[in-house]
Order: structure tokens, then sequence, then C-alpha cells
């Protein structure tokens, strides 16, 4: 049985105006526990909107999520969230950003000072854990961003464009960064991204969504090795996976 | 000490003291120089002069006018702030008093004082400065606190919400430190607008106070009085917020670094 198990998920916005719109449109997805997987498709096709429906802070008007086995109808526990724009705390320093799940939570933050600790060091940020948000790159704020959705040890974690912000070289750092901790920690995890080779350098699955009202409309497997590098970029066979994504991305936006 | 440390503190702190020194000595030199009326225009030296030979009852006055200040200012926040709380959190105020306030907050308060002073001077005759005081400083601590308990990143909502954190933990350590800029600067509008409001409560119907000495010393022509009390009054607005703003510092340090 799949570790999330999603079936005919339907999300219908109210938009301000009062307009309903069709933002997610019986979507079917299976997760394997262990599994990463990445979305893409284009601006506005609901892949957040998935991420937060999964994560159970939609209700779906139509379909379920199950994790688990378990239906998920109010906010899934055990989940870790990254988001585009890092949503750091600029009032907390770095640690205790990292340790904001813990006191969200209402744990005992002594018992996880020294993982968040080990967390900073993992990428590179001991030296840093008192400095407030406001004093890092934006490359160090996404870092730590990660590791705070990691202190809670989530089951799932949910990326959703954590490095669209970043420059091409920082973020290419951050994916062999993120690369490194999934292959130590094997959290199922769900990457939303608009950038195809960033999906292919991740994920052992990529789901392309058609442009509002979001759709499946086809799965990519990359049994590439890990660790990959960005080198392999050039290969044929990873090359091969970019361009057929791609083609199911840009059909469809031709069709509509 | 850096170069550039030395070149901010010369740019911040000894060029504009160096320029009002210029401006003083310029005023004592032309005011002997025409030999222009003390009644029209005092020289520093005779200001001075007549501030050290009554130090006593100025003194009484500020303290007087900085006690309607702080009373009328204190009422504000603490009516100011939980109202914002209750904006932020009921639907229904959000709809209904929100927009009155923001509204009303673009409405002269100083043309109210007459009216002020007709229905509360039977009170207590410190009443209507207070009340006016307290008036003309709400509504930028109300707006500005709402607004910034309400500006808050849907990520850091979704955040909070997907850590399944109860609302008051939410309220504690997303929202409120969230909204301590905005809060600050309604707090800097307010206190300088307190002393404004004072000064005007004073006019319409004080019996004591900077502002009123100044009406009563203009109407006498004792017109040094008039420029000492305007200093005092200058030094009290510039210290209270030189107050609000040491405080802000200690109070969020983050807040000055610089956020994208």
């Amino acid at each position: 049985m799949p570790l999330i198990e999603i079936r005919d998920l339907t999300i219908i916005y109210r938009s301000r105006k009062g307009e309903e719109i069709l933002a997610l449109d019986g979507v079917n997805l299976d997760v394997e526990k262990g599994e990463f997987i990445a979305i893409v498709g284009p601006s506005g096709c609901g892949k957040s909107t998935l991420l937060k429906a999964i994560s159970g802070l939609l209700k779906p008007a139509r379909g379920y999520v199950k994790i688990g086995g378990k239906l998920v109808t109010e906010p899934f526990d055990g989940v870790g969230f990254a988001f585009q724009s890092a949503a750091l705390l600029p009032w907390r320093s770095v640690i205790d950003n990292v340790l904001f799940p813990i006191e969200m939570k209402g744990l005992d933050k002594k018992q996880y000072i020294d993982k968040a600790k080990a967390l900073i060091d993992m990428v590179g940020l001991t030296g840093f854990e008192k400095k407030y948000p406001g004093e890092l790159s934006g490359g160090m704020r996404q870092r730590t961003a990660l590791i705070r959705a990691l202190i809670h040890d989530p089951s799932l974690l949910l990326l959703d464009e954590p490095f669209g912000a970043l420059d091409a070289l920082t973020r290419e750092e951050l994916n062999i960064e993120l690369q490194r901790i999934w292959m130590r920690e094997r959290k199922t995890s769900i990457l939303v991204t608009h950038s195809i080779s960033e999906a292919v350098f991740q994920a052992d699955k990529v789901y392309v969504m058609s442009p509002r009202p979001g759709k499946i409309i086809h799965v990519e497997k990359i049994e590439l090795r890990r660790p990959r590098s960005f080198e392999d970029a050039s290969k044929p066979e990873f090359v091969k996976h970019v361009d057929n994504i791609r083609r199911y991305i840009f059909k469809q936006e031709v069709k509509t | 000490m850096r170069p550039e440390r030395k070149e901010k503190i010369l740019r911040i702190y000894v060029y504009p003291a160096l320029t009002l020194v210029a401006i003083v000595v310029a005023w004592e030199l032309i005011t002997r120089g025409f030999k222009i009326p003390e009644f029209i225009l005092p020289s520093p030296s005779s200001i001075i002069e007549e501030a050290s030979t009554a130090i006593g009852l100025y003194l009484d006055h500020t303290y007087f006018t900085l006690y309607e200040v702080a009373v009328g200012f204190a009422l504000s926040l603490g009516l100011g702030v939980p109202l914002a709380i209750a904006i932020v959190y009921s639907r229904f105020l959000q709809n209904t008093l929100y927009p009155i306030l923001v509204i009303l907050q673009s409405v002269p308060k100083v043309a109210l004082a007459p009216l002020i002073m007709m229905w509360f001077f039977r009170m207590h005759p410190v009443m209507p400065v207070i009340i006016i005081t307290f008036l003309i400083s709400f509504f930028p601590i109300v707006v500005d606190t709402a607004t910034g308990l309400m500006t808050i990143s849907s990520e850091l909502m979704d955040l909070a919400r997907s850590l399944k954190a109860p609302q008051s933990r939410i309220f504690f350590k997303v929202r409120l430190p969230n909204a301590l800029p905005h809060f600050f600067a309604g707090i800097k509008v307010a206190i300088t607008l307190a002393v404004v409001g004072a000064v005007v409560g004073e006019f319409v119907g004080g019996n004591k106070g900077l502002g009123y000495l100044i009406l009563f010393a203009s109407s006498q022509l004792l017109t040094k009085s008039v420029f000492v009390s305007l200093a005092l009054l200058s030094l009290m607005g510039v210290a209270l917020f030189a107050l609000v703003v040491g405080l802000e510092k200690i109070t969020i340090p983050w807040a000055y670094y610089q956020e994208e």
C-alpha cells in the first residue's frame, strides 16, 4: 500500500470576487514510502494547491487524500513544509527559527537543541546560529528553511518551489545539498518546481500537470543512479527525460 | 574607528549640530545688530536668561503638560491595542468598525477640541485636555496595530496551521511579534501627536501647562516667555520620540536588519 493515496482529488477555490475556480480536477497520485516525487507544470496549474490539500490545509470538493491509510480531514500531523519565500520569522535567530516547529507543537525545546545544531552543521551554517534572517543571504535563508522542515522528524517533506527565488548557482548548490539530505534521511518527499531539470535531478518520478484546472497528464520515471550531479544534466539519458517532460508541458499549452 | 563610521557620526550628529549653532549665533547677531524690539524677536541670550531666572515656574508647567501627555497616551495605548486585537479576530468588527476608524483617522481631531471642552470641562478642568490628547493619538495606534496583526504572510500561517498549533500560540509566537514593527510605527506617530493634542487642549481651555503659558504670555507680549515654552515643548517632543525609538531598538533589533 502506498504511503500517500490521492484519488479523484478536486479542489474548488472561491476567489475574492466570489467566483468559483476549479484549481484541481480529479488528480490521482500515489507516493510510496521513502519515494521522492516532483511535480512540474506551468504557473497557476495548482501545484501548490495540491501540496496544501495533501497536508490537509485545504478541503477537497471531491475525492480524497489518504496518508498511511487514514483519510486526511484536518492538518496532517507530521509534515515538514518549505516554501519559496523561505518564510522565516525575522525576529528569530537561525537556531530559533529551526526550533520553531518544536515550539509550535508545544514540545520541549531543550531536547531538540542538539538536533538543531546538528542540522545547522549539516547545511554548513555553523557560526550563524545567532544571526537573524535579515543578516543572511538568500541561500542561507533557504538552507535554514529546509532544516526547519526536518527538525520535528516529519514523515512527509513538502517542498513548494523552495529554490525558486535563488540565483542559478546557489540553486544548483542547494539542489545537491537537498539530494544529500534526502539520501541520508530517505524521507518521503514531494517537490513542486518550475524547473524540469531540477525535477529530473531530484525525483524518482516526475508528475507533469496541465494548466488550470490542474490534472496529472504524464508520469516520467527517473531511474538515474544517485548521487546525481549537474554534470549528468548533459548526458543523453538525462536530456531524454527533460525533453520528454517538456514535450508534455508544451503540447498541453499549445492545445489550450 | 572605521572611516565609514566616523563619516556617519559626522553626517548624523556633528553637521546638524554645527548648523544649529550657526543659526543661533546669526539670530543673536541680527537681533543685536538691528536692535529688534524684544517683544517681537528676543535674542537667544535673553531667552536663556529668562529661562534661568524662572526655571521653577517653567518646569512646573512642563511637568503638567507631560502629565497630560502621559495620561492621554497611556489611555490610547490601553484602549487602542485591545481594540486592534479585537478587530483582527472579529470578522464583525473588521467589517463594521475598522473602515470607520480608517476614515476617522483623516478627520482633524483638533477641530473637536471646543466640543470636548464644552462636554467634559465640568467633570474636571484637565479632563478635556486628556481626552483630546487621547483622541488624537488613539487612531494611529489602533490602525497600525491592527494592520500589523493582519499583514502576515499566508505561508507563515500555513506553516503554523500545519504544525497544529493552537490559536493562542499562533497569536503570541507569530502574529504579535510580526505586528511589532507596525506597532512601533504607530506609537512614533502617536507620541508626537499626543504632545500636539495636549497643547491644543490647553489652548482651548487649559489653566496650566506650556500651551497655556504660550497663550497667556503672548497675550501679555511676553515674547521671551513664549520662546522658552516653545523650546521646552520641542525638547519634550524630541525626548519622548527618542524614548520610543530607544525602546524600539531594544525590543525589535531584528527589524533594523535589511530584509531583502
